[in-house]
């Protein structure tokens, strides 16, 4: 029963972990109108979809489903074969499929075109949508494909018209100005730098300082009320000791005591080779450092 | 003998091997750069051992520099900067920024913050002397020479704090980083040089004849109880600073707690010996005369010079104005302004020297390791701050 529970519980972490992979799917690029742009190894030149795999780890989009909607709300399905070993997407790489409506090409040719559609989808083996892409067919102009890309190259990626095409690599190709040099384009003397500086660590000392601040004031009144007890005991016991007697030595022990205490717990003893103090002398012991391990074990004659 | 050598081409086999070993040998490769190179190393280690500058750094970037500029022929696989050699793997901890935070661990580990929470105020004056690193931030960007980034990366040598120095300009410039450490750890070297005339134009013979009054005794609860305050505070606040930060009060904590004296121990005793051997040879080895030996190098150096001197005036200065408010009896030594750039605790052993230059009874030193140790948790804040905005 235990193990069959076991068995569960893993698939059930393995279904999630593989569903979670094919999830790092996105459809990253599109192209309708191929005029004059990527060509496939049959001389053809058709519309295409380009997958991007934007997680770490390998996954593979066998009995996946690409879908195609037009607008009349028709969608037409394409089922990834399973089988070949070219659907497995390694960390961070594309994998493109040329719409031209036919599937007796391969693997990579769906049986749809991308003429008059409105959506792309891409479905799980489980029908589940892990993907969708929306697009205008007016706005679709000859070579000219829509995919994910970064305005600035700082801002997250959003969905608009690339500035080149580029099937099975990344749609960033237009050198992004690195965030220091942005910062330097509306500071160029360092001022605005030097003031935001020198404010956050003012800020964090100054945090810093009010917090001991308080902490030392509670701290101190601590060892003030601490200190108060001891005394208040001493001078209701202090009647009942007379002069000469065994209280005074008493007395005279535990002042010495005390004080000892005291300044071991606040560190203020001198250490010195030959000082005697109250720390443990004996080893602690740590499996690490044990002998005991290190023995090899004696070989027992059978 | 002499014709059976001419007849069988032996002789010319030879002194054409010869020619050809003499083609490696660093005599045949050596530039005029490399010399100049092996003359700065000579002087750090002069430096060092001799004068006593600082010699756990020069020392070891002294030698450093010289196995640096040893010339070759490139291609051998030797080379710092050739993929591969031995010198690139131990570099690789440079590069990554792995060194500096198990330097930062081991400081922690060995730093006492008691003159901090005895005296809170002071920590202030840590924050102060921030102003060397953003000073050098601007005169580097006035020189044109640099891009923010690398403005930045120079910037921090006024923290006087060569692991910081070195973490940052891994970061943001690391074509500039063996100009910007060797000359973060040279001025930490020369800071008894650098400091005193500042502190004394700065300041009048009453001012420096001030005493502080004594320090409270901090009980181990306050001292064990500030590195996970410090370390939420800065980090909730910087989180870029979180390597340097992290690992400060991480070893603080080591030694504080009371319960891990083993680690503590070994962080602020073999580790940080271990790493301050190899960051202090690859950073020394990385100044290969050909990639150093540049006019921006040198302008790094000239600019480090003056995050000093800024870092050192505004750490003195924002002292007596902070005196402006503060009652008789309860005033600070601006002595021990100079104290709130890192360098420690160099720093603060000038202040007290000068301190005693002019009162044989006054001991800045226990005062003056408040903004000291301020000044380290600044400096790596200042780096988070620059690394927010420029990495």
């Amino acid at each position: 029963m235990r193990r069959i529970l076991l068995t569960l519980v893993v698939a059930l972490f393995a279904a999630g972990a593989s569903a979670q992979g094919i999830n790092n799917v996105r459809i990253n690029e599109v192209l309708v109108e191929n005029q004059n742009n990527y060509m496939d190894d049959y001389g053809h030149r058709s519309s295409w979809i380009e997958l991007f795999n934007t997680g770490y780890e390998v996954l593979n989009v066998a009995s996946c489903y690409l879908g195609v909607t037009d607008a009349s709300g028709k969608e037409t399905l394409y089922t990834i074969p399973s089988s070949d070993p070219n659907t497995v997407m390694h960390a961070r790489t594309y994998l493109v499929f040329f719409c031209e409506g036919t599937d007796t090409k391969g693997t990579f040719y769906t049986n749809f075109t991308l003429q008059g559609a409105t959506k792309i989808t891409l479905y799980s083996g489980s029908k589940i949508v892990i993907d969708e892409f929306a697009i205008d067919p007016a706005a679709q102009r000859p070579d000219v494909s829509m995919g994910y890309m970064s305005k600035d190259g700082v801002s997250p990626s959003e969905i608009m018209a690339l500035p080149r095409t580029t099937p099975a690599s990344t749609n960033e190709t237009v050198s992004a100005v690195p965030k220091a040099e942005l910062f330097l384009q509306r500071d160029p003397a360092g001022v605005v730098m030097a003031i935001i500086a020198m404010s956050v660590v003012f800020s964090a000392l100054l945090l810093i300082f009010f917090v001991l601040k308080g902490f030392g004031i509670m701290m101190v009144r601590l060892e003030e009320r601490k200190n108060a007890a001891p005394a208040a005991v001493a001078t209701a016991a202090a009647p009942k000791l007379k002069s000469g007697s065994v209280g005074d030595k008493f007395e005279e022990e535990a002042a010495a005591i005390g004080l000892a205490l005291r300044m071991y717990q606040e560190e203020r003893h001198i250490n010195e080779t030959t000082v005697i103090t109250i720390n443990r002398a004996s080893r602690v012991y740590s499996p690490w450092s044990s002998k005991i391990h290190g023995i090899p074990a004696m070989p027992t004659k059978k | 003998m002499l014709n059976f050598l001419q007849s069988s081409g032996f002789g010319s086999f030879i002194a054409e091997n010869m020619q050809t070993f003499w083609t490696f040998t660093g005599f045949h490769n050596a530039t005029p750069g490399h010399g100049i190179m092996i003359v700065i190393g000579l002087i750090f280690l002069y430096l060092g051992i001799a004068k006593k500058w600082e010699p756990m750094l020069l020392v070891p970037i002294g030698f450093g520099v010289l196995v640096g500029n040893i010339p070759f022929f490139p291609g051998l696989g030797i080379g710092i900067y050739e993929e591969g050699s031995v010198l690139s793997y131990l570099y690789f901890g440079v590069i990554k920024g792995v060194y500096p935070p198990l330097i930062f661990l081991g400081i922690g580990a060995m730093t006492d913050f008691s003159a901090l929470l005895s005296n809170p105020k002071l920590i202030t004056i840590g924050a102060a002397a921030q102003f060397g690193i953003f000073g050098a931030y601007m005169l580097a960007l006035a020189t044109g020479l640099f891009t923010a980034a690398e403005a930045g990366a120079i910037g921090i040598i006024g923290g006087a704090d060569g692991p910081t120095a070195i973490f940052l300009s891994s970061k943001l410039a690391p074509d500039l980083m063996g100009a910007i450490a060797i000359a973060a750890y040279s001025y930490m070297a020369l800071v008894p040089l650098i400091q005193p005339p500042i502190m004394k134009m700065l300041t009048t013979d009453k001012e420096r004849r001030i005493k502080m009054k004594p320090p409270r005794a901090v009980s181990s609860t306050e001292k064990m109880l500030f590195p996970i305050i410090g370390f939420l505070m800065t980090c909730f606040l910087v989180p870029s600073g979180l390597p340097l930060l992290g690992m400060l009060f991480f070893g603080n904590l080591l030694k504080e707690s009371g319960v891990t004296k083993r680690l503590a121990t070994t962080a602020g005793g073999p580790l940080i010996d271990i790493v301050t051997i190899l960051i202090g040879l690859t950073v020394g080895a990385s100044t290969q005369a050909d990639t150093f030996l540049t006019a921006r190098s040198v302008t790094v150096f000239g600019l480090g010079a003056l995050s000093f001197v800024v870092a050192t005036t505004a750490g003195v200065s924002y002292v007596k104005f902070l005196n402006l408010f503060l009652k008789e009896g309860n005033k600070i030594n601006p002595m021990i302004g100079n104290a709130g750039v890192s360098a420690v605790p160099d720093a603060a052993r000038v202040s007290q020297e000068v301190g005693q230059h002019y009162d044989k009874t006054n001991h800045l030193l226990m005062h003056a390791m408040g903004p000291n140790v301020a000044g380290v948790i600044g400096s790596a804040v200042a780096a988070g701050i620059l690394l927010g905005f420029l990495g």
